[in-house]
């Protein structure tokens, strides 16, 4: 079935809506959170919400993209399972991996107060990954919104992984430098 | 305070497109490319060129380095292993190459891409296929030379080495060999010095050698590039060096000596 008559269901408030979503998209959303988890039983669970917080948010929003929509979903309800899971043990996984790889990223003390809100991250993210070349951009947004593990991602785009960690590791110190170039450190 | 986690949350601000294109790579593969060859080359050239710039626009210069001549009372506590012997001693030096800054750098390794004679098998140790910390070519281009010494001097040899080794009053030598004038240049974002040695083996045989060291102010990495090459052959190849981080840091502790020589070995 299309994505907008997938959107058109939910806005009919068809049954059919998380079927038909389920059947086209679980499998992606699984995988998103299956990568940040780690857990099978979180995942499924971090899917399951998905739908529902879909069947809640639309109507109002039609979205354009439905998998980045629902996959953007996933993976906030992914994270922040993983984060309330993980606050007082370290676990290994992609999730812990990527958030050291990030930690170079932003000064430790740095106070969210101070003169930036979450959007304004995202949106410099955004204009970050926009200003890379085609092979950066997938790389990037692999590793870190995807959460796919480094050797994955090599093999993918037939890479080693030395030269995988070695592309994550500039773009990491452009992200840092582009950050601080917006002011937002 | 922000955490890790306030980045990986905004990641949400990649575009559809991209995030699209990411998706399409993990569910499948990469779309086969094509190269051109000398296009390929001369990207190669500029990508190093304009990531060395790029790291040098938006960070510190966090690493120096001087060169003097050694005064000649002057001697380096040098240690080094001949096969399985650790040889120490106070050593004279012709060079001394000192660095400043901090303590620690990202480890990187090399891939050449021109090189005039092939590189030994067994010697080089690769990282990875192509990647290089030390690579060296023993092909004798003079066929003048004694026999005894052929296979036995390097044509071409070159080596990483870390200004954090040697920030803390250490220095990269020249040990044995007394360079003529030393040139410096600058190549995009590295210093890069060139000199000429002459001198005599303890079998009375003169040796001439030719050295390049590129070295980077802002990563804190050297490349000695240096042999019986000619100095245009040198230049060729370390114009032709890719060189990208490993992924590894390297620190000043992580050295039991804070000298290190460079000479190009006889024998």
């Amino acid at each position: 079935m299309e994505d907008q008559a997938i959107v058109e269901l939910y806005w009919q408030r068809s049954d059919r809506a998380i079927a038909e979503t389920e059947q086209k998209y679980g499998r992606y959303c699984h995988k998103i959170a299956w990568n940040i988890c780690m857990n099978c039983q979180d995942a499924e669970e971090c899917v399951n919400d998905t739908w529902f917080r879909a069947w809640n948010l639309m109507p109002d929003k039609r979205p354009a993209a439905l998998p980045g929509f629902l996959g953007g979903i996933t993976r906030n309800l992914a994270i922040d399972r993983y984060k309330t899971k993980n606050r007082k043990k370290r676990g290994g996984g992609e999730t812990e991996l990527a958030l050291e790889e990030l930690s170079d990223c932003i000064p430790a003390a740095l106070d969210t107060e101070r003169s930036f809100e979450q959007r304004e991250f995202q949106r410099a993210i955004g204009s970050f990954v926009e200003s890379l070349s085609e092979t950066e951009q997938q790389v990037f947004t692999a590793r870190y919104y995807f959460l796919a593990p480094v050797a994955e991602i090599g093999e993918k785009l037939h890479f080693s992984q030395s030269k995988t960690k070695s592309m994550l590791l500039r773009l990491r110190r452009r992200l840092s430098c582009y950050l601080q170039e917006e002011g937002l450190w | 305070m922000v955490d890790a986690y306030f980045l990986l949350y905004a990641m949400n601000g990649i575009k559809e497109e991209q995030i699209s294109a990411a998706r399409a790579l993990l569910e499948g593969g990469a779309k086969p490319r094509r190269f051109n060859p000398g296009a390929r080359r001369a990207l190669l050239i500029a990508a190093v060129l304009v990531g060395l710039l790029a790291v040098t626009a938006c960070s510190a210069i966090l690493f120096s380095m001087s060169q003097r001549r050694a005064e000649p009372e002057e001697r380096f506590a040098v240690s080094f292993r001949s096969g399985e012997q650790l040889i120490t001693g106070q050593w004279q030096a012709g060079l001394v190459l000192e660095f400043q800054g901090a303590e620690e750098c990202a480890a990187v390794h090399f891939k050449p891409g021109w090189l005039p004679f092939p590189v030994e098998k067994n010697h080089p140790y690769p990282i990875e296929e192509g990647w290089y910390t030390t690579l060296v070519s023993e092909h004798v281009p003079d066929a003048e030379r004694p026999e005894d010494l052929r296979g036995k001097t390097q044509a071409f040899m070159a080596t990483v080495y870390y200004a954090p080794q040697f920030a803390d009053g250490g220095a990269l030598l020249i040990l044995d060999q007394s360079p003529g004038q030393v040139e410096e240049e600058t190549w995009g974002a590295l210093q890069v010095l060139k000199y000429h040695t002459a001198h005599t083996d303890p079998e009375s045989r003169e040796q001439e050698n030719n050295y390049l060291i590129l070295f980077s102010p802002a990563e804190g990495w050297i490349i000695a590039v240096r042999g019986r090459a000619d100095m245009e052959t040198l230049e060729h190849i370390a114009r032709e060096l890719e060189v990208e981080p490993t992924g590894e840091t390297v620190k000043s502790s992580d050295f039991q000596n804070k000298y290190a020589f460079m000479d190009v070995v006889v024998g």
